[in-house]
């Protein structure tokens, strides 16, 4: 009888350790509701989970697009939860109920770039896909780096060569002038006179003087790569320029003759 | 021993000056190869470029005398892939600072012509009394491009005139001098048509000024003061002050004022807005960030806030996106259940504070297409069946769409998956055209 007794409390003592277990997981995600568009730590392990019960079959990489949105909405509904997308807190703490999260498995192998998935009931060694040839030394880019997000329809490469291209060509002017210089880029990948791509507008010959010289190659700060971003979010502060020179340094005398629109910083913009 | 003294510093002088004569002349020699590597380089590009358009011209003249639109389709298509190779060599060359615009645009032209009329359209009516009179004209056209580029072509081959000096002639004072290249391509261009490009919704359209035909803005038109008191007011700055204000010059396509505030210590803010009852146009900060304190889901409801108080009414959120510590947030008009995306409005909202740091509503100011009706001809269900089988279907809605030729176009929407990835079809509400289809990434 009192073995039985000791017994059954040994049984709640093991539940209840495993409840305050489960708990600690549940404050594993932050209090922030994940919604699409959103990258981080919290979206890992929204993916993670999702995929350790078989409702996410895409990569791991902390970005929240379609298909964790489909997943996750799929999931809301196969558990009776509001179908909206959104990860709030009830529908947080379910997925917690319904899954497990190795956060030192899934944030090594991030770490590392190797391919790897989490599902349930797969040993972990046999989720490791292809180890990364050349992993990143300890201490060198921040994990952060992989699922830095991008605007639809443009590449980290485009990103870069345009910081590069701010940079070089308006380092010194206010932000607003550098961001003019991006939506001039971006005006003559528009344009149908100039080419349609991002590298072939930097570099068609003669067309902007920090090529010519080199000082494209100059390393960007982290205001010019603010400032393509907001070029490439649609913010046009020369409202439709293609052309822009320094009228203390321009030597041709058509660039005189183009429409102007306005002045900004030492640069003036045209048409 | 006199003599000798004197004897050794001539001797080392004269091994100097030998050795710096070689050292001048294998630098000459080698800039002389990095400067004929330039030169053959444009030298290619311009053959090639008369080159491609010799064979355009006969490719579009072959398409003249032929009947079917199925028969016309290779030479089309042929076409469509020259007028992409020669923009690829005219943009190799150094002529951005000159006019050579009408070349380009020409080309251009040419190849949306081919595609939209020889490999876009897939049924085999006879091409219409005015797509043949457009390829008549783009034929004519063709010829006299393609004599001015040999005219040239062959004033280059005959006097040995070097690229190289149109760059310089380009980027130098010597611009009234005679360049027998430069005058042989300003008599190539000619006048300049209106032609446009395409544009993808959601894609936010920064020559959207330029392009579009703008809608007419209502209201009287204001003083510089009084816009800047519009300004202020809309933001609720009332006591900012005006560090700058301008008027857009004659290049603009919109009059309107461009206005900086400053409030205080604070970095200042840049707007425009224009002369014609006042619209914002947009504005924006430039600041620092603190640390990350704000997810994306609660910088949306600022966003909402800010759009609610100070945004026209009837707009709904359709995307979010972060990017380090700002979200952008996605505004379109939904009218009767419609998505109208050509009338898009942006927010910047800064994730330390939740502060809206930039608004852009260009789109939706001139933009909005308010003419198209909202019923199809095509009920979902139909439009569905049009759809590759394979494609498991999760959101379909109505929406506006604008297509490459800038037409607004009533379509269903259509969001759906294949494996992994997503997919969005845009099938035309009343023909049942497939009218885009993109991969979404993110």
């Amino acid at each position: 009888m009192i073995k039985n007794v000791k017994a059954r409390v040994f049984g709640m003592l093991l539940i209840l350790i495993a409840l305050l277990a489960n708990d600690g997981e549940v404050s594993a995600f932050s209090n922030q509701v994940m919604t699409q568009g959103a990258y981080g730590d919290d979206v890992i392990e929204l993916q993670a989970r999702l995929q350790y019960i078989g409702y996410y079959r895409g990569e791991i990489d902390g970005r929240f697009g379609y298909g964790t949105y489909w997943a996750l909405r799929h999931f809301q509904s196969a558990y009776g939860l509001k179908v909206d997308g959104q990860a709030g807190n009830e529908t947080k703490q379910k997925l917690v109920r319904a899954s497990r999260f190795d956060r030192e498995f899934v944030h090594s192998n991030l770490a590392a770039g190797n391919e790897f998935t989490y599902y349930g009931g797969v040993p972990l060694d046999q989720q490791v896909k292809r180890k990364n040839p050349n992993p990143p030394k300890t201490g060198g880019n921040p994990p952060q780096q992989k699922y830095d997000s991008l605007p639809p329809g443009y590449s980290q490469s485009d990103v870069n060569l345009m910081a590069n291209a701010i940079y070089g060509e308006a380092r010194g002017e206010p932000y607003i002038g550098q961001v003019a210089v991006g939506a001039v880029i971006l005006n003559r990948v528009e344009d149908p006179r100039f080419p349609d791509n991002i590298s072939d507008v930097i570099f068609q010959p003669l067309a902007f003087t920090a090529v010519a010289d080199g000082q494209i190659w100059l390393t960007p700060n982290e205001t010019a790569k603010k400032a393509v971003m907001d070029a490439i979010n649609g913010w046009d502060p020369t409202n439709g320029a293609i052309y822009y020179f320094n009228p203390e340094t321009a030597t041709s005398a058509w660039i005189w003759n183009r429409p102007q629109i306005g002045k900004i910083g030492k640069h003036i913009f045209c048409k | 021993m006199k003599r000798h003294h004197w004897f050794i510093p001539v001797l080392i002088f004269a091994a100097v000056m030998i050795g710096l004569g070689i050292r001048l002349y294998l630098e000459q020699r080698e800039k002389e190869a990095v400067m004929t590597l330039t030169e053959n380089h444009y030298q290619k590009a311009y053959h090639e470029l008369t080159y491609y358009v010799d064979m355009l011209e006969e490719s579009l003249g072959m398409s003249l005398a032929m009947k079917e639109r199925n028969d016309m389709r290779p030479q089309l298509a042929e076409a469509w892939r020259l007028s992409a190779l020669a923009l690829d060599e005219a943009n190799d060359l150094p002529l951005t600072l000159l006019p050579f615009n009408r070349t380009n645009e020409y080309l251009s032209h040419v190849g949306s012509f081919a595609y939209n009329t020889g490999v876009r359209i897939t049924d085999n009516r006879p091409l219409s009394s005015e797509e043949y009179r457009n390829l008549e004209n783009l034929y004519n056209e063709s010829k006299q491009i393609r004599d001015g580029l040999r005219d040239v072509e062959r004033k280059v081959m005959a006097d040995h005139l070097r690229w190289m000096d149109v760059g310089t002639a380009l980027e130098g004072q010597k611009q009234n001098q005679d360049n027998q290249v430069i005058d042989g391509l300003k008599r190539v261009d000619g006048q300049a048509t209106a032609y446009t490009q395409g544009f993808s919704p959601e894609n936010p359209q920064n020559s959207a000024l330029e392009k579009k035909k703008l809608k007419p803005l209502s209201g009287p038109n204001l003083s510089q003061n009084e816009a800047a008191a519009k300004l202020k007011k809309w933001l609720g700055k009332p006591d900012a002050d005006i560090q700058n204000i301008s008027r857009t010059g004659k290049g603009a396509s919109i009059d309107a004022f461009k206005i900086a505030l400053k409030n205080g210590q604070r970095t200042p803010i840049n707007a425009l807005v224009t002369r014609k009852g006042g619209h914002i146009v947009w504005f924006m900060r430039d600041r620092s960030f603190g640390k990350r304190r704000l997810g994306l889901y609660e910088a949306s409801k600022r966003a909402d806030q800010f759009m609610k108080l100070r945004g026209p009414s009837g707009m709904a959120r359709i995307r979010q996106q972060q990017f380090g510590t700002v979200g952008v947030f996605t505004y379109t008009q939904n009218r009767q259940n419609v998505r109208v995306y050509p009338a898009s409005i942006r927010l910047k909202v800064a994730l330390d504070n939740g502060e809206v740091i930039a608004y852009n509503a260009s789109d939706y100011l001139f933009n909005r297409c308010d003419n198209v009706p909202h019923k199809p001809k095509l009920t979902e269900q139909a439009a569905k069946k049009l759809l590759n089988p394979n494609l498991n279907i999760k959101e379909t809605r109505l929406a506006v769409f604008q297509n490459p030729l800038r037409k607004s176009i009533l379509c269903y929407e259509v969001f759906a998956t294949k494996g992994q990835e997503t997919y969005r079809v845009l099938i035309n509400a009343n023909t049942g055209n497939q009218e885009k289809i993109e991969l979404l990434r993110s």
